[in-house]
């Protein structure tokens, strides 16, 4: 009798591992494929949202302008004055080089603009801006 | 007797290291992906200078004031407005260059926006330049 009354008292304890396993496998699997990992962008910045945005293709150079006036280039902090000497080093072994610039949507375009201007002094020619497709996913 | 049961004990698997781990790399992945897509909008230099080689080819320019709204041939319009607009210029010439001038008080969103429409009409020879003086409410 009393070997019976123990053994009923065990065995709801087991936990079935192998299903919570299969649903964490499937969980894992859908962030691993649907999402995608990014770094961390050292400004904080809110693209701006826009409907004819095309794949990104994410070049060498990549430039982030932040509404305080940062200017991040390739992980350095740098300036409005000196961001132009940066950008000719950059451009230096080739002029063809894609940059790729995130800015903020609040940032006032004219700053962006002459960040622009800067980048044609210093001779580059592929440049886009990054933007966030519209209507969510 | 004996032999069997060890070789059963040896075919069980400890299966809590593997779910600890699993959960880990499932919390990791819901954090750290992100779901937004980022794309890419081409953004052409601002030419610097009165290019002399324009003289035979039109150019649509696009004012943008700080209120939103846009300014062509000294006529203000809505985005809608620059839309139609938009149609029927480049209905006449596809590779009809448009300049699109930034003022003082406008967000890169107005400007992306402004880009977006373009580009959504089909324009294709785009060039981005800034106004100093302010424009609009």
């Amino acid at each position: 009798m009393e070997l019976d009354f123990n053994r009923t008292t065990r065995k709801p304890r087991q936990v079935a591992l192998i299903s919570l396993i299969d649903v964490m496998f499937v969980l894992l699997l859908f962030f691993m494929i649907a999402g995608h990992l990014e770094p961390i962008s050292p400004v904080p910045i809110m693209l701006p949202e826009a409907d004819s945005g095309q794949l990104l293709d994410e070049g060498p150079v990549k430039v982030t302008m932040a509404t305080d006036g940062r200017i991040v280039v390739n992980d350095g902090m740098f300036t409005n004055s000196t961001v132009q000497a940066e950008l000719v080093r950059q451009l230096a072994t080739n002029k063809e080089r894609i940059i790729t610039i995130k800015a903020d949507a609040n940032l006032e375009a004219n700053k962006l603009v002459t960040l622009l201007e800067q980048v044609r002094l210093a001779g580059g020619v592929n440049l886009s801006i990054v933007t966030e497709s519209g209507g969510g996913l | 007797m004996e032999i069997p049961r060890e070789s059963r004990r040896a075919r069980e698997i400890n299966l809590i290291p593997l779910v600890d781990i699993i959960l880990m790399l499932v919390i990791f992945f819901m954090i750290s992906t992100s779901f937004v897509a980022s794309e890419s909008m081409e953004l052409s230099l601002p030419s610097g200078k009165a290019d002399s080689s324009t003289a035979s080819t039109k150019i649509t320019r696009i004012l943008i004031q700080s209120d939103g709204m846009v300014m062509v041939d000294n006529r203000t319009m809505s985005t809608d407005g620059l839309n139609t607009l938009l149609a029927q210029v480049l209905a006449r010439d596809v590779d009809e260059k448009i300049a699109i001038f930034t003022t003082p008080g406008v967000s890169v969103q107005q400007l992306v926006n402004v880009m977006d429409t373009v580009y959504l009409t089909g324009g294709r020879n785009v060039q981005v330049d800034k106004i100093e003086v302010p424009y609009g409410t």
